[in-house]
């Protein structure tokens, strides 16, 4: 029995549910030693702006249970030498390169979607709102739905691709917020980005890391990553991408049972850059193995328990 | 790129340091460069740690590293017993470049603790062309002195010395440093703590071309998560560059240090 492993997100075709994700895989260039991208649903690159960034001062990582504390800054080389330089090297693979992209004001947003719109290697570009190592913008638009709505909707008028917009975990209504990305005209939502944390040397009495606060990610994130899943593929329409500390089949299923249409491995990359492959073994001997003929048709499939009495009813 | 599965040969203990052979498909490497070691553990401790080689044989599957318990990881892995599996990826970064050590005299090797394995492989490489080098390990104490059985099978004779006197000439290991430096030594090659490689630096400068293998926190080891950059200058511009992937060899010219 052949497994379908395509699955559609919107208008945009992926030959698989695994991805790579935003700041684990560079331009996508960095990983060709390991993996041949075109077995690969796609890959989310390192977030672009427009004018670049020379990230945050050392120490940018710390170690954590389960997981990893990050406050690289966002180090990237800017939207145009990005078309420059990286673009002309993706053009001839065959998989869903998707570009992330941020910005500090509405109009930085804007600008960067305009330039990445115009990449034909580019299938879809994915809104960062929800980076907490920058100093202004990023988290700050992803917390407040009105904010969530006005740069979505500036950023979807001038762009022809699809739209992806990933999420913060670190509101206190995800619903709220994944809507307003729906009705502002997002194609598809990613849940979630990384978790605001902290760290501190209890000996020097230092912080871990330069910027104090930086993103927890890893396989600690992933329960938290499935719940915010599980709510918005209820709550909206549009699609929804998984990504939390994905490290194996198990943990990719996880998501696509929570309603993910597909899935984004990230930290477990840093671990074994291979990983993507089991992933993609392991996910189709599950649809074998459960009589599942599709990755489809396996999407949102846990068992609504229904109203059921409690024990004092 | 080898990201398989090895399985541990020997791992002999001496105090906090473990000397850790490994076997399994090694592909052939450079001195100076390294693996991101990891046990066959769970998610926890959750990343690799990056490992210096020490000596390697791709022909017979093999491959050496010299670690230091530091943390969790460091003592997982001093803790390895033969049998057991790991996983190893690399050989990663870029190894010392050996040209200016080609002109004439002897280049000296200068290392510490956990910063000494990259210097033997870099000896076992000159000692089999048939050039000379000069070899210094810097210590703390006796105990701290590394690898002193694999330089004796190269025959090198390590120029020693420790912090208290107990063995070798008391000192920090700049003084012999500088004696070959006036001897006009053609080019310095340093790995070990930040202080010594910071002095390494300081005392080549303007002088002799320095070779530094640095160590940082890494995540991934191979370019992707930029977690592990350092400060440094290149004519005249700042930026930061990867230990991983630009290093873990820079020239003492270019760091920036804290």
């Amino acid at each position: 029995m052949a497994v379908e492993m395509a699955v559609t997100l919107g208008s945009l075709h992926l030959k698989n549910p695994v991805m790579l994700a935003s700041g684990c895989c560079g331009y996508g260039l960095d990983m060709e030693s390991y993996l041949d991208l075109n077995r690969l649903g796609g890959a989310c690159l390192k977030g672009l702006s427009v004018a670049g960034s020379e990230g945050n001062p050392p120490p940018r990582i710390w170690e954590t249970q389960g997981g990893m504390i990050n406050a690289i800054g966002l180090q990237n080389v800017g939207t145009r030498r990005f078309i420059e330089e990286k673009a002309p090297r993706l053009r001839g693979y065959d998989t869903a390169f998707v570009a992330n992209f941020y910005g500090h004001t509405v109009e930085e947003y804007v600008e960067a979607a305009r330039q990445l719109d115009g990449e034909p290697c580019l299938a879809a570009l994915e809104m960062n709102i929800s980076c907490p190592n920058i100093q202004e913008g990023g988290i700050h638009f992803g917390t407040d739905p009105a904010m969530v709505y006005a740069v979505t909707r500036a950023c979807r008028e001038v762009m022809r691709k699809p739209l992806w917009v990933k999420l913060s975990p670190n509101v206190s209504d995800v619903v709220a917020v994944a809507r307003a990305a729906e009705e502002a005209g997002a194609d598809a939502l990613t849940c979630i980005n990384t978790m605001p944390a902290m760290a501190i040397d209890v000996e020097r009495r230092e912080f871990r890391i330069w910027n104090k606060i930086g993103g927890l990610s890893g396989p600690a994130l992933r329960p938290i990553a499935i719940r915010i899943v599980y709510q918005v593929s209820r709550a909206v329409k549009i699609p929804v991408v998984g990504i939390g500390g994905i490290a194996t089949a198990s943990d990719a299923i996880e998501f696509l049972l929570a309603g993910a249409k597909a899935v984004q491995v990230g930290t477990a990359l840093f671990v074994d850059p291979q990983c993507p492959y089991s992933i993609l073994d392991g996910i189709e001997a599950y649809c074998e193995r459960h009589g599942f003929l599709s990755v489809e048709a396996l999407i949102g499939q846990i068992k609504d328990p229904g109203p059921r009495p409690r024990c004092h009813e | 790129m080898g990201v398989g599965p090895y399985t541990v040969r020997s791992n002999v203990r001496r105090g906090p340091y473990a000397t850790l052979t490994v076997e399994g498909r090694v592909e052939p490497s450079e001195p100076g460069q390294f693996y991101m070691v990891r046990g066959d553990w769970g998610a926890d401790p959750l990343l690799g740690r990056p490992l210096s080689i020490l000596s390697d044989d791709p022909s017979q599957g093999i491959l050496r590293f010299l670690l230091k318990v530091f943390g969790e990881g460091s003592r997982r892995l001093h803790a390895l017993e033969p049998g057991q599996k790991i996983r190893a990826l690399g050989p990663l970064g870029r190894p010392f470049p050996r040209g200016a050590a080609y002109g004439g005299g002897k280049p000296a090797f200068v290392g510490g603790g956990v910063g000494v394995p990259p210097l033997v492989y870099l000896a076992e490489a000159f000692a089999q062309e048939g050039r000379p080098f000069a070899f210094l390990q810097g210590a703390r104490t006796k105990d701290d002195l590394v690898c002193l059985e694999e330089l004796a099978a190269l025959g090198v004779k390590p120029e020693v010395t420790t912090e208290d006197g107990g063995e070798g000439e008391r000192g920090l290991v700049t003084a012999p440093l500088k004696r070959a430096i006036d001897l006009g030594a053609p080019a310095v090659y340093a790995c070990g703590p930040e202080g010594m490689l910071k002095a390494v630096a300081a005392l080549c400068r303007g002088r002799v071309p320095s070779y530094l293998s640095l160590e940082a926190r890494m995540g991934c080891g191979y370019g992707v998560c930029l977690g592990c950059v350092v400060p440094v200058v290149r004519d005249g511009v700042r930026s930061y560059e990867r230990v991983c992937q630009e290093g873990p060899v820079f020239e003492g010219e270019v760091v920036e240090w804290p």
